[in-house]
C-alpha cells in the first residue's frame, strides 16, 4: 500500500490555484523532502495530506483513504509545523503526557529524553517559548509520536544550526530503529540532503520533478568557460539554467547525459565541470519560468530611470 | 572516512569506495559479513537507501555476496577483484589525467616517466 | 510501522479528558460570574413589609435565581467561545475528526454544566449566611424554605437542563459564525428580524419560545422539551462542524 497517493489533485484560495493537477505518490517507509519556492503549494499540500483542508477536485489517498474528517488518517498521521496550538494552560510535560494519551505509538521515553537534552523545563508554557525552541518543542511531540505518516512543515524555523543538526540527527536515528514514512518540507535542503530519500519538487501548485536523492543530485552538471566555447556544446542540449557572468564568462546547468568523449573535448575546450547541488538545481529549476528575470533585473531596471 | 558531500562523486560510490579499502586493508575479511545499510547509514548520517545503493553496487561486482535475509557477504576473492578493478581504472584514469596536464605544461613523455620514478623513489626508498 | 485502528469512542473519551485538563479558564469565569450573581442577590429577589406597633417584620427572600440567570449566560458564552478558531486548532494538536471534536466538546459542556448547576444551587446556601451576617436587622431569623433533598435534586436537574439548553444555542451560534463569518452580522438580524416577523397576537415569537420552555408544569415534559432542543440545536451544530477546515 502507498502511504501518500495524490490524482490531479487541486486545491483553489480565492480563485488563486494553490495545487493545480497534482499527481504523485510516496511508498511506505521513506523520508521524503518537499521542496520548493514560497508559495509552490508545500503547506496547502501537507494539510490536505493531514485532514485539515479539503481537495476541491481529484483523489488523495493516506494509506488508502481520503484524509479530509478521517479518523484513521488521523491517528495515523501527525502533522508539526510552527503554528502549532497547543492549550495556553498547558505546562510542557501535561503536553507530552497528552500526546502519550492520544497517540498508540507514542515513545515517552524518547520524548522526556530529548526534552532533557534540549534543555527544556517542565513548568515551561508552549507559548512562552522563544521561536527556535517553539520549533525544538514541536519536533519532539512530532519524533516522539511515532506516527506512520510523519509530516513536518517546515520544522526548523529559528533553530540554531547546532539544533538543527541534532534534528536531522535524531530522524535518521529514530527513523532507523523505526522505520515510517517521513514528509518533510524545508528551505535548508543542502542541510539535510543526504538524509533523504526522495525530493518532490511543487512549482506554483504542479509537480516539478519526483526522484530519488541520489538521481537528483546526479542529474545535472555545471558549465562554466567562455561563452564562444560553451555555445556550440549548449546547442540542442536541456539546458536547465544559464547565467552570463563577468564580461564573457558562463555558467550553465544542463543535464548530466554527457558521455566520456564530450566530457574529454570539454575539458579540452577548457571549460570547466563541477556538480550542481540538489537545492541549487531546485532553485534554478523553478526560477526560470517566472518570466521575471532576476532580481538583479529589478536594480537595473531602476538604474536607467 | 569524511564524506566528500559536495563532490562529483556521489555519495553511494564514495560509501562502496570505503568499503573496499576496509576490505583491502583486512578490516573485512573473506567470508566476512560487513556492514549493514542501517549501520552505514547510522555511521555515516545518510539515508539508508543510500547506503543500500552502495551495497548493491559491489554486490553487483561480486566484491560481496548475498545471503537472504542474514546480509552482505566478502567474497572470497574480493581482495584480489578491488585491486584488479583499481589497477584498471583508477589508475588508469589518474594517468590518463597525468599525461593530459603533462600535454598542457608541454612536457615530454621522457619527462614525465622521469617524474614517476623520482615520486617511486620518494615512496618506496 | 504498524497503522493503528481507532474507535471514536476511545478518541471522544480521551479528547474529554484532554479538555477537562486544559480549559481550566471556564472554571475561573464560572467562580467569577457566580459569585457576581451571589452579589447582585444580596438585594433580595422579593420581599413584603409589614410594621405593627411596636416591631417591623421584613421578609426577604433570597433565592438563586440571579445566580442561575447568571450561570444561563455563562453557559452560552462558554459553548460560543468553544467553537473559536484557538479552540478548535487546539482539538486538531492531537488525534481527532470534526465528529469526535463535536462529541467531546458536546459531553464536556454537560459536564460543565451539571458542576456550574451544583454550584448555583449551592450557592443559594452562601447567599442566605452572607445575608444573614452582614445585612442590617435587628432580630434577623433564617428560614431555609421547604427544600426536601427531592425539591433540591429537581431544581438542580432543572437548572443543568436549561444551561445545558442555552450552551446548545451558543454552541450553534458560534459554528454558524465560524462556518461563514457574514453571519457575525447576518446572525443578529435574523434573529431579531423572525422576532417581529414571526410575532403572533401580543406576544413576540421568542416570549412565545420562553412561555414553551419554562412556564411548562410538568417536570417531565419540561425535560423532554429542553433536551429535544439541546439535541436540535447541537445536531445542527454538528452538521456544520463536518463541513469546516481547520488550519487553513
Amino acid at each position: 500500500m502507498k502511504a501518500i497517493k495524490c490524482e490531479a489533485l487541486t486545491k483553489t484560495y480565492y480563485r488563486k490555484k494553490a495545487l493545480n493537477d497534482l499527481t504523485f505518490s510516496v511508498e511506505e517507509n521513506k523520508i521524503v523532502g518537499l521542496v520548493g519556492r514560497n508559495g509552490a503549494g508545500k503547506t496547502t499540500l501537507m494539510k490536505i495530506l493531514s485532514g485539515f483542508s479539503k481537495a476541491k477536485t481529484g483523489v488523495v489517498e493516506v494509506y488508502g483513504r481520503r484524509p479530509f474528517n478521517n479518523l484513521f488518517v488521523s491517528a495515523n498521521t501527525i502533522y508539526i509545523d510552527d503554528q502549532m496550538n497547543f492549550p495556553t494552560t498547558l505546562m510542557l510535560n501535561e503536553i507530552l503526557e497528552e500526546g502519550r494519551r492520544f497517540y498508540h505509538n507514542w515513545d515517552h521515553d524518547l520524548a522526556l529524553r530529548l526534552f532533557e537534552y534540549f534543555g527544556f523545563h517542565r513548568k515551561q508554557h508552549h507559548n512562552e517559548l522563544s521561536k527556535g525552541k517553539e520549533s525544538t518543542f514541536n519536533m519532539i511531540v512530532g519524533l516522539a509520536s511515532r506516527s506512520p505518516l510523519t509530516i513536518f512543515d517546515e520544522p526548523t524555523t529559528g533553530m540554531d544550526a547546532a539544533v538543527r543538526k541534532d534534528f536531522y540527527r535524531a530522524l535518521l536515528k529514530d527513523y532507523l530503529a523505526h522505520p515510517r514514512t517521513i514528509l518533510l518540507s524545508t528551505h535548508h535542503l543542502e542541510e539535510m540532503e543526504d538524509v533523504l530519500e526522495e525530493v518532490v519538487l511543487l512549482h506554483e501548485g504542479s509537480l516539478h520533478l519526483h526522484m530519488s536523492m541520489d538521481d537528483l543530485k546526479e542529474y545535472s552538471v555545471g558549465l562554466s568557460g567562455k561563452i564562444s566555447e560553451m555555445e556550440p556544446f549548449l546547442q540542442g542540449r536541456d539546458v536547465l539554467y544559464k547565467q552570463n557572468r563577468a564580461v564573457d564568462d558562463c555558467y550553465a546547468v544542463i543535464r548530466n547525459d554527457l558521455t566520456g568523449g564530450e566530457y574529454r573535448q570539454m575539458q579540452q575546450a577548457g571549460i570547466i565541470t563541477s556538480p550542481v547541488s540538489a537545492s541549487d538545481l531546485c532553485v534554478y529549476m523553478t526560477s526560470e519560468t517566472s518570466g521575471k528575470g532576476s532580481v538583479d533585473d529589478v536594480f537595473e531596471r531602476s538604474a536607467d530611470r | 572516512m569524511i564524506l566528500d558531500t559536495d563532490g562529483m562523486k556521489p555519495i553511494y560510490v564514495q560509501i562502496a569506495e570505503w568499503l573496499e579499502s576496509e576490505i583491502l586493508h583486512g578490516n573485512f575479511k573473506a567470508d566476512e559479513k560487513v556492514y549493514s545499510q542501517y549501520k552505514l547509514s547510522d555511521l555515516y548520517n545518510i539515508n539508508p537507501a543510500t547506503a543500500a545503493k552502495g551495497l548493491t553496487k559491489l554486490a553487483e561486482e561480486g566484491i560481496l555476496y548475498d545471503k537472504r535475509g542474514i546480509g552482505k557477504f566478502v567474497s572470497p576473492h574480493a581482495k584480489q577483484m578491488i585491486m584488479d578493478k583499481r589497477k584498471n581504472q583508477t589508475l588508469k584514469t589518474l594517468i590518463e589525467d597525468l599525461v593530459r596536464e603533462a600535454g598542457y605544461l608541454e612536457l615530454s613523455e621522457e619527462d614525465v616517466i622521469r617524474l614517476v620514478r623520482e615520486a617511486w623513489k620518494g615512496e618506496k626508498g | 510501522m504498524s497503522l493503528n485502528e481507532v474507535q471514536t469512542a476511545e478518541i471522544v473519551k480521551r479528547q474529554i479528558g484532554y479538555k477537562w485538563r486544559a480549559y481550566t479558564g471556564v472554571f475561573t469565569s464560572l467562580v467569577i460570574i457566580q459569585l457576581l450573581g451571589v452579589l447582585f442577590s444580596l438585594n433580595g429577589t422579593g420581599s413584603m413589609n409589614s410594621g405593627r406597633t411596636g416591631y417591623d417584620i421584613s421578609i426577604s427572600y433570597f433565592t438563586a435565581d440571579i445566580v442561575i440567570g447568571f450561570t444561563i449566560f455563562w453557559g452560552f458564552i462558554t459553548a460560543f467561545l468553544l467553537t473559536t478558531k484557538a479552540y478548535r486548532e487546539d482539538d486538531f494538536a492531537f488525534i481527532t475528526n470534526r465528529k469526535s471534536s463535536t462529541f467531546s466538546t458536546i459531553i464536556y459542556l454537560f459536564l460543565l454544566c451539571s458542576i456550574a448547576s451544583i454550584t448555583a444551587l449551592l450557592s443559594s446556601f452562601l447567599l442566605k449566611v452572607v445575608a444573614f451576617i452582614f445585612l442590617p436587622g435587628e432580630e434577623k431569623l433564617l428560614l431555609s424554605g421547604a427544600e426536601s433533598p427531592g425539591v433540591w435534586f429537581s431544581g438542580m436537574l432543572a437548572t443543568l437542563l436549561l444551561v445545558f439548553m442555552f450552551s446548545s444555542m451558543g454552541y450553534l451560534a458560534g459554528m454558524i459564525i465560524q462556518w461563514n463569518k457574514m453571519f457575525v452580522i447576518l446572525l443578529p438580524i435574523l434573529l431579531f428580524g423572525s422576532m417581529f416577523l414571526f410575532s403572533k397576537g401580543d406576544y413576540p415569537i421568542q416570549v412565545q419560545f420562553f412561555k414553551f420552555i419554562f412556564e411548562e408544569s410538568s417536570f417531565l415534559i419540561f425535560t423532554l422539551k429542553t433536551i429535544a432542543f439541546s439535541a436540535i440545536f447541537y445536531s445542527l451544530a454538528t452538521l456544520i462542524s463536518n463541513h469546516l477546515e481547520v488550519r487553513q
